[in-house]
């Protein structure tokens, strides 16, 4: 069975570019323009592994990050932060917030699914 | 009103002191008052009429030599001056060239020409031709600039209308003199019809004077220099101040008159000094003056005159006092009833009104008819006039006073005014020491405030700036993540081909579009810090406005048409040409129209309207959008911000647009303002100036906004 991924971002043409390059690495991806959104299909379909963007409208990505750790259900989720901001600040709070990890805009999209790659079987070898 | 007359010396202290007030109070102003009215030359004026006042009370104290009047005198007309120098400039400020520096010979040369008549001549011409129309004219400059600074409008009011009235008693109530009209209306004359010193009459006006600079809005806080130490935890008031003052003063004016008593009885009785020197010439001269008294009242022809009043004892008491007169040369004698009425007297100058008036209120008489000698000493209410006072009962049957004889005589130097003079140099030391006390003391307390609020105001602008860079960055790292991942994808793609062709053009399209908006950012950021730097080039031209609108509508109707939109442009005129950079104005209009576009919802209406108000043309545009909270109509001109509502940011857009036209408005000397109410619409504001035969831009690029 593919692995699900599920993509919160605001910004369209980023969220299809890292969906294209997802689906061609073999995942099932889908994508949430909205912190709300994305909260809900998380909790709703309590998909394999989360990219979220940190600066959303409204609900804020951090937000999101705290709810999704909240549900027991989901709190296990690995969770990749994407942020445009590059200070040690961010990065702190990426950790605090409960981030497994961040990534920097513009970022490397290989980098992004060796990542991905990592966390999932981290994941797996928890499981077993 | 005798009482004033006995306190002259001390009235033209307080006279001076209260113009030293103004002087004081004129250079604490704050400097960006002063762009309106020139308030340093008020505060001269203030300064030398003060001292001119105060050397008043030196005259009346000592004898002046030519040489020391001749440099009172030229201070008052300093005075004057700097009064009218301030008026004419003040004229200037408000943009009006009436009076130029030409006027000076015109009213110099008449008033130099009083010199022919003395220097109380002088002292006319000074006051006719430079004092009256300086005060006047200021008067008006004052009451004229209240208008235009609405904080400031009833100080202004009342200053203005007090230099006016000033104007009167300075400038056409003068010193007697042969030069016109001060033959008639003097100080003299005042004093007749009056019965007041003008000097109290012109004091208090100063005194009110002071007072309303006192709460002109910016006084008390021009900052200069932080005083180094200070130990003292009270914040004053200005009314604190005020009062601090007023009471010096009085206590001033106490211990005047206290060693005016304690030289008048202590001196002249126990004396025992040098029997040559000045002060005991002077003691024996009064006690001569005493004992003469003595006799006179012991006569029987004074007694009887005031039990009878028969023309016989009128006639016995005339000539003894006559001849008492002739005894000692200079004084005056008189003898009054009980109830104060001079009955008979005798010597050269006793002017007319004593003798018709009642003297029951004054202190030689009601100690006289208490059964004991009065001594009195008057400074009198012009220089040349001190005169000393030894009173004596008359005594009938059982001892009862019946009235009173008294001596008069004038001298010129007594040590009871230098005892005056000392207690009032005290005063005015310690009311001086205690302005600058509490002018440092309020200077502190506004340097603190004027520091906290620039700190604050820096910690903005700070997180401002963090704010910008890190929202800049933001937005310009977005679209170069979406290029970045569709040119890798596409790359990767290349051996295999195992994209489709639909998804390749999507993918390009990404790039495309990405870079066009990552274009129109950096383009957008660039006339930011154009405007903020204040560098934005304006090319002014004549431009036909209501045109412009027309045009400007016109091009951007296709946007209108698939949300179906109305748009129209509303004028009363055909056309309306103005000065101002066609390129930029027309950026303002599209800026404008397409945020409107951007916010109506399909079948709303945006209407754009010209009109002439004043100087300038107001342009406004008006939606049935979204609308714009309150909280946010006060934001929108900031960078980035795009509103809390989430309808709003999902437009897209740089979050400049705003920014700039508010710029493209400001460097081009207009104002831009929104109106809104949420969910019915929003018109946007902004006014250019019609700026009809104005040549340069130069001044208008200022205007643009670089605080930030």
């Amino acid at each position: 069975m593919k692995e699900q991924i599920l993509i919160i971002e605001d910004e369209a043409d980023i969220s299809k570019t890292i969906r294209y390059f997802l689906e061609e690495e073999g995942y099932d991806v889908s994508i949430a323009g909205s912190g709300e959104e994305g909260l809900e299909k998380t909790l709703l379909h309590n998909p394999d592994l989360v990219i979220l963007d940190l600066k959303l409208p409204e609900l804020q990505g951090e937000e999101v990050c705290k709810e999704i750790r909240k549900d027991k259900k989901t709190s296990g989720t690995p969770i990749i932060m994407l942020t445009a901001k590059d200070s040690d600040v961010d990065r702190v709070v990426g950790r605090v917030i409960g981030a497994d990890c961040y990534m920097t805009k513009p970022f490397e999209l290989d980098e992004l699914g060796s990542r991905i790659k990592e966390l999932l079987a981290n994941k797996k070898a928890d499981h077993s | 009103m005798e009482f004033f007359r006995g306190q002259f010396d001390y009235i033209c202290f307080f006279y001076g002191l209260a113009f030293f007030f103004v002087g004081i109070i004129c250079f604490s102003i704050r400097k960006d008052s002063r762009r309106r009215l020139p308030w340093v030359m008020l505060g001269l004026f203030g300064f030398t009429h003060g001292i001119n006042e105060w050397m008043d009370v030196y005259a009346i104290s000592y004898v002046e030599s030519y040489f020391v009047s001749l440099v009172h005198l030229t201070i008052l007309g300093l005075s004057y001056v700097f009064l009218f120098e301030f008026a004419r400039a003040g004229f200037l400020r408000a943009g009006k060239k009436i009076v130029g520096a030409w006027i000076y010979p015109l009213i110099l040369i008449p008033a130099f020409y009083g010199m022919r008549y003395g220097l109380d001549g002088l002292n006319a011409g000074f006051r006719y031709f430079i004092g009256f129309p300086a005060c006047i004219f200021s008067g008006f400059v004052i009451f004229r600039a209240s208008g235009k600074d609405p904080s400031g409008r009833r100080p202004l009011i009342m200053l203005g209308v007090i230099m006016a009235i000033y104007g009167i008693f300075t400038g056409l109530v003068v010193p007697k003199s042969i030069l016109g009209p001060s033959q008639w209306l003097n100080t003299e004359s005042f004093y007749q019809a009056v019965g007041l010193p003008v000097q109290f009459v012109r004091g208090t006006l100063a005194l009110l004077a002071a007072m309303a600079l006192w709460f002109y809005p910016t006084a008390l806080t021009n900052v200069k220099s932080l005083p180094r130490r200070y130990f003292f935890p009270f914040k004053p008031s200005k009314w604190t101040i005020l009062l601090t003052l007023v009471v010096l003063m009085a206590l001033g004016w106490a211990f005047t008159d206290y060693l005016d008593y304690y030289a008048g009885i202590q001196l002249i009785k126990n004396s025992k000094a040098d029997a040559n020197s000045p002060l005991n010439r002077m003691i024996g001269e009064l006690t001569k003056l005493e004992d003469a008294a003595v006799l006179i009242s012991k006569s029987s022809a004074i007694r009887s005159l005031l039990d009878t009043r028969s023309p016989q004892d009128m006639e016995r008491a005339a000539s003894l006092i006559e001849d008492y007169k002739h005894k000692y040369a200079g004084i005056d004698c008189f003898l009054l009833d009980e109830k104060g009425m001079p009955v008979v007297s005798a010597g050269g100058n006793l002017s007319e009104n004593i003798v018709s008036k009642s003297l029951a209120s004054a202190s030689y008489f009601k100690d006289a008819m208490k059964g004991k000698t009065g001594y009195y000493f008057r400074p009198g209410s012009t220089y040349d006039e001190r005169v000393y006072y030894i009173s004596l009962p008359v005594k009938g049957a059982a001892d009862k006073p019946l009235g009173a004889i008294v001596i008069r005589k004038n001298i010129t130097v007594t040590p009871i005014l230098r005892y005056r003079l000392m207690s009032i140099y005290i005063t005015t030391f310690v009311c001086l020491l205690a302005i600058i006390f509490f002018i440092a003391l309020r200077r502190r307390e506004n340097l603190i405030k004027l520091i906290e609020e620039v700190n604050a105001e820096l910690n903005v602008i700070d997180t401002m700036k963090t704010d910008f860079v890190s929202i800049a960055s933001h937005e310009l790292r977005t679209p170069l993540t979406s290029i970045k991942n569709a040119a890798s994808i596409l790359s990767k793609n290349r051996p295999d081909n195992r994209i489709s062709g639909e998804k390749e053009k999507e993918l390009l399209d990404i790039i495309i579009n990405n870079a066009n908006r990552q274009m129109r950012m950096i383009d957008d950021l660039l006339d930011v810090s154009k405007i903020e730097a204040g560098v934005m080039d304006m090319y002014l031209g004549p431009v036909d406005i209501v045109a412009l609108a027309k045009e400007t509508v016109n091009s951007l109707k296709h946007h209108t048409e698939e949300k179906k939109i109305k748009m129209d442009v509303s004028s009363d005129r055909e056309s309306l040409v103005i000065r101002a950079d066609p390129e930029q104005t027309r950026r303002i209009f599209t800026n404008l129209i397409v945020n409107a576009i951007k916010f109506t919802p399909d079948n709303g209406g945006i209407n754009v309207r010209v009109e002439e108000a004043g100087a300038e043309v107001r342009i406004s545009v008006a939606d049935t959008g979204i609308g714009i909270s309150e909280e946010d109509q006060e934001k929108i001109f900031e960078k980035f911000y795009r509103g809390s509502d989430i309808r709003a940011r999902r437009k897209g857009g740089s979050g400049l647009g705003l920014v700039i036209t508010k710029g493209l408005v400001e460097a081009q000397g207009g104002r831009i303002w929104v109106k809104s109410k949420l969910n019915k619409g929003s018109t946007f504001y902004f006014t250019l100036p019609l700026g009809q035969g104005q040549k340069g831009a130069g001044d208008e690029r200022a205007n643009t906004d670089n605080r930030g």
